[in-house]
């Protein structure tokens, strides 16, 4: 069975798989559902701290305006403003006076420590899979390397 | 954003021990709520629960039988101008007379509010796709609602007050009126109330949010500590139960077998301790929308 | 296996018929008790001067059986409502025209029966009750089958129930005797096999043109659509920007006029209407006397005319004919006083062009009656047959302006109390105000002809005084209520104040000019003439008894 870490892991990848990302001009896009009870601010500091991670928000791009994301999202500018203090404080954003928000650098120590969280989070989801599936953790590892042997293989090739 | 809710400021709604009886019907019942300045506030509850009814106290249109209402702290009743001339006001059956023209009735609206922004009111008309010479008579219900919301918002009112303002409307139309709520509140000091019983919505844009019930207000919370209070918890026991055991702070259990899930408000470390103490084992812990938050209290 | 359905033969007509008494009892109720009242105060008010020679009772009793369908008929066309809500249920055309067409009749038929029977045996008044109950029934089926077969466009059922309305009152005419309107020859008494078939054949037309009609209707198809242009549509270019109120009271003005400020002009112009058309096509005996009587007339008839008209414009969302004072003008940013203000002075400026209307009109058929036929018989009407001579002998030249304004005031009067009546939203009052303010007038007109006959000896001192007092101290506690609560302000109050004050002043001089002046009449002519003010306060109040509820 799956605790809450493992749980909320599992509704990020369900996000992640929803698809937050780069629309037209650059414009962030995210998707808020009021389906599933998780509140709308850890929606969204989710989203952007996986865009984040996986290099589709680039260090130093903007955030949209708290106003402008209100109005897009048709949510409680509040809310919106509560998710960019979490992000704030969790260090992946920084606000820049009378500038707006933007995506801090990656290399800080706290931006890096926030993608080992995400990445351990699923690697927790995966062991969890595996026990309920009785896959032994050996198996599980001789997979990944499979895995990672294919994922290089193509480049080996060329 | 500044902190939404500043304690100093005096509520812009005070509502206090109001009653009201019609017959022999009591449609409110000692109500107590008080909506502070700036935000959205959201009145949820079923059909008939007293929401148009609280509103039409607000607006003066019912004089309180006991209790005070003040809004802007003044009495609606006594001072019309000086609390309506301030408000916005969209109601749930779009009252609008039939036989004026839109055009005709943004000139007839404007003349009473000194504070009418006619670019803006123009802009809104554009935006939302109005004929300025069509008949309030011709249009359809999304329209009808597109146009009483305009002219709500055209003085740019320090309070909006909104009264079922998505029910029979289509997505389209409930998007415009939502966004309206939003860019309302963005600019500084303008509250917006509403009642609706489409809990979604209100989840979105709400701050702070009363539930009422058969004329009693149940509670009154901020969006934040509603949901961060009431969580679904599932216990798994040692074995197969028939009814699960009642435990302090929920509101309603269900399952079967050895798993069972409580709903419970208030600290979710307490159902858990006292869960461990008989024996079970936290196997989940969600949080709940909205509307399962209203159903369970209701039910409660 | 097809399910059969049945239905019990008679049950679905049964249940029509259930549905249309349950929609009508209480507007047959309020006809009939009106029809007795209107019809019992007139001839309880001529009995007083005297036995009606024959002629003038059968044109008396032929416009009351008119005013009586009025009533009657609008009565059941308001029960009967719309075929269009049945359309869906099970019933065969034919079925649903008889259910829509043969209650009514039946019910118009028994109405004047009964009225008539009444009238009979408390005033004697020998009404015939079998023919004209008949030929009730068969014009209401008219005014159905053509209001049906003419659609829903307004124009057509309009322009079709004239025509009805013209052919039936020429075949009541001729039934009659012959002769027109103002002068029958005779009173229909027995109705001969011939007439009887001839109603049977007109109902059964009818019946055959409903039957249509619904059957057009269920299908959907549009009878035909007359659009007549009798307003030049305005064509607006593109940016062009309508201009802004000066103030929210302009705006709440125009509000009500264009609701209802044309309603009493147009009741005016549809009479004159009437009377020119007939004056030109010779339909009087005497036309320009005709004319100038028939003005006078319409200048006495202001009055009642005013009070029903009041009762309709007091209806705060007309259209719809909702008098409670729901959310749209609950929630006009404007003091209680602002909204009804704005009523009152739609209803002023619409008394005053009706008035000037009427004004120009009594000076038209005045100059042409003396042109005709010199200064006497001008004068004899405009005395009433001689009744007002002193005023005239005394006055000269002003009595004209006494005339005329005590038209205004009695115009005025009735319109803005009814109004201030309706205002107040709630409807058992007001159909209480109604119908205990018909039995007073029953009870007064009783009182009058006992008092005529010896029966009750009452100095007329006592009543005139009781009345003038209490109208003023109606007028003066609703001054008082209205500005505890903060509804109406000093000006007013002054403004009423100095009104009442001009009205008492010129009425006065002119009892003074005659040379009358007892203390109790003076009384009288002073508690009555608060009355005309008296709006000025009764109308907030009202309406914030509404607004707020």
């Amino acid at each position: 069975m799956l605790d809450s870490r493992q749980a909320t892991c599992i509704i990020e990848l369900v996000q992640v798989l929803r698809g937050p990302g780069l629309g037209e001009n650059g414009f962030v896009q995210i998707h808020i559902s009021t389906n599933d009870g998780v509140p709308i601010y850890v929606q969204i500091v989710n989203q952007v701290k996986y865009l984040v991670a996986s290099g589709r928000l680039a260090a130093g791009a903007e955030l949209p305006p708290i106003r402008v994301l209100a109005e897009r999202l048709i949510i409680n500018p509040n809310t919106v403003a509560r998710a960019y203090r979490e992000l704030e404080s969790a260090g992946v954003v920084e606000k820049r006076r009378t500038a707006g928000t933007y995506v801090s650098d990656q290399g800080s120590p706290l931006a890096r420590r926030e993608r080992v969280r995400i990445l351990t989070g699923r690697i927790d989801a995966l062991l969890a899979e595996a026990r309920q599936m009785d896959i032994g953790f050996d198996d599980v590892v001789k997979l990944a390397q499979q895995r990672h042997a294919a994922m290089q293989g193509p480049s080996h090739e060329e | 954003m500044p902190d939404p809710f500043p304690s100093s400021a005096p509520p812009i709604i005070d509502i206090r021990r109001v009653t009201r009886k019609f017959d022999n019907n009591m449609a409110l019942d000692d109500v107590t709520l008080s909506v502070p300045r700036g935000g959205v506030f959201g009145l949820i509850g079923g059909n008939g629960a007293g929401k148009t009814t609280l509103i039409k106290h607000v607006l003066g249109m019912l004089k309180a039988q006991s209790g005070t209402v003040q809004v802007f702290g003044l009495d609606p009743v006594q001072n019309p101008v000086g609390t309506l001339g301030r408000i916005g006001y969209l109601s749930e059956d779009r009252d609008l007379p039939n036989w004026m023209r839109v055009g005709e009735l943004m000139r007839y609206t404007q003349a009473f509010f000194p504070s009418w922004d006619e670019a803006y009111a123009e802009e809104l008309r554009v935006a939302f796709d109005l004929d300025n010479n069509a008949k309030v008579k011709t249009l359809s219900r999304g329209q009808r609602a597109r146009t009483g919301l305009l002219v709500a918002l055209a003085h740019r009112p320090e309070l909006l007050i909104l009264d079922e303002p998505s029910s029979g409307l289509d997505p389209v139309v409930r998007r415009d009126i939502l966004g309206a709520i939003i860019r309302t509140i963005a600019e500084e000091g303008r509250t917006v109330f509403f009642s609706s019983h489409l809990l979604d919505e209100v989840e979105r844009v709400a701050d702070r949010v009363a539930i009422i019930h058969q004329g009693r207000i149940m509670l009154t919370a901020s969006m934040d500590e509603l949901k961060e209070t009431h969580r679904r918890v599932t216990l798994r026991f040692n074995q197969s139960l028939d009814r699960a055991p009642l435990l302090v702070g929920t509101l309603s259990c269900a399952g079967e077998g050895p798993e069972w899930t409580y709903v419970c408000r208030g600290e979710s470390e307490q159902l858990k301790r006292a869960a461990e103490a008989i024996g079970a084992t936290v196997v989940g812990d969600a949080s709940l929308t909205l509307d399962e938050i209203f159903v369970s209290r209701i039910q409660a | 296996m097809k399910a059969k359905v049945t239905i019990r033969r008679g049950v679905v007509a049964k249940t029509l018929l259930w549905e249309f008494w349950r929609r009508g009892w209480l507007h047959f109720l309020i006809a009939q008790v009106a029809n007795l009242g209107v019809s019992s105060i007139v001839y309880a008010s001529l009995v007083r001067s005297g036995p009606l020679d024959v002629e003038t009772g059968r044109t008396l009793h032929v416009v009351l059986l008119w005013i009586g369908f009025a009533a009657s008929g609008g009565a059941a066309l308001a029960a009967h409502g719309e075929p269009v809500r049945f359309f869906h249920l099970p019933v065969s055309n034919a079925g649903l025209a008889a259910t829509m067409l043969f209650p009514g009749m039946v019910v118009v038929a028994a109405m004047y029966s009964i009225t008539a029977g009444l009238l009979n045996a408390l005033f004697g008044v020998a009404w015939p009750v079998a023919g004209p109950a008949l030929f009730l029934a068969a014009a209401l089926g008219a005014v159905q089958a053509s209001a049906t077969a003419a659609g829903t466009n307004r124009q057509a059922r309009l322009a079709a129930w004239c025509l009805v309305g013209f052919l039936f009152e020429r075949w009541l005419c001729a039934l009659y005797g012959g002769g027109d309107l103002l002068s029958l020859k005779a009173t229909w008494v027995t109705v001969t096999g011939r007439e009887l078939f001839l109603i049977g054949t007109v109902v059964g037309i009818e019946f055959l043109v409903m039957m249509r009609s619904i059957a057009r209707e269920r299908r959907g198809d549009v009878a035909l659509v007359l659009r007549i242009p009798w307003r030049p549509k305005r064509r607006r270019a593109k940016g062009d920007h309508l201009s802004r109120f000066r103030s929210s009271a302009t705006a709440q003005f125009w509000f009500e006029w264009k609701q209802k400020g044309l309603i009493l002009p147009a009741i005016f112009a549809v009479f004159a209407a009437f009377m020119i058309v007939g004056y030109v096509l010779n339909q009087f005996d005497n036309g320009e006397y005709e004319l100038l009587h028939a003005c006078l007339g319409f200048g006495i008839g202001l009055a009642p005319i005013a009070l029903v008209a009041g009762l309709v414009l007091g209806h705060v969302d007309l259209p719809r004919r909702n008098a409670d004072c729901d959310s749209f003008l609950a929630v006009r940013p404007a003091t209680t006083a602002a909204l009804s203000g704005a009523l009152l002075k739609t209803e002023f400026a619409s008394v005053l062009i009706t008035w000037g209307f009427w004004c120009a009109a009594m000076a038209g058929s005045t100059t042409l009656l003396y042109a005709d036929q010199g200064s006497e018989p001008v004068l004899d009407l405009w005395t009433h047959h001689g009744e007002a001579a002193p005023y005239l002998n005394v006055m000269g030249g002003w009595y004209a302006a006494l005339v005329a304004g005590t038209c205004l005031v009695t115009t005025w009067t009735p319109l803005a109390l009814a109004t201030s009546l309706v205002l107040t939203g709630r409807q058992r009052l007001l159909i209480a105000v109604v119908a205990s303010g018909l039995a007073v007038m029953l009870l007064c007109l009783m009182f009058s002809v006992w008092r005529a006959e010896g029966r009750l000896v009452v100095a007329d001192a006592i009543w005139q005084c009781v009345v003038g007092i209490a109208a003023g101290i109606m007028t003066v506690s609703a001054f008082v209520m209205a500005a505890r609560r903060g509804l109406i302000g000093w000006p007013t109050c002054g403004a009423a104040l100095a009104g009442w004050m001009t009205l008492c002043g010129l009425a006065g001089s002119a009892r003074l000019l005659v040379g009358s002046l007892e203390p109790a009449p003076l009384v009288l002519t002073a508690g009555l003439l608060a009355l005309p003010v008296a709006p000025l306060a009764a109308a907030p109040l009202a309406l914030a008894w509404n607004r707020h509820r």
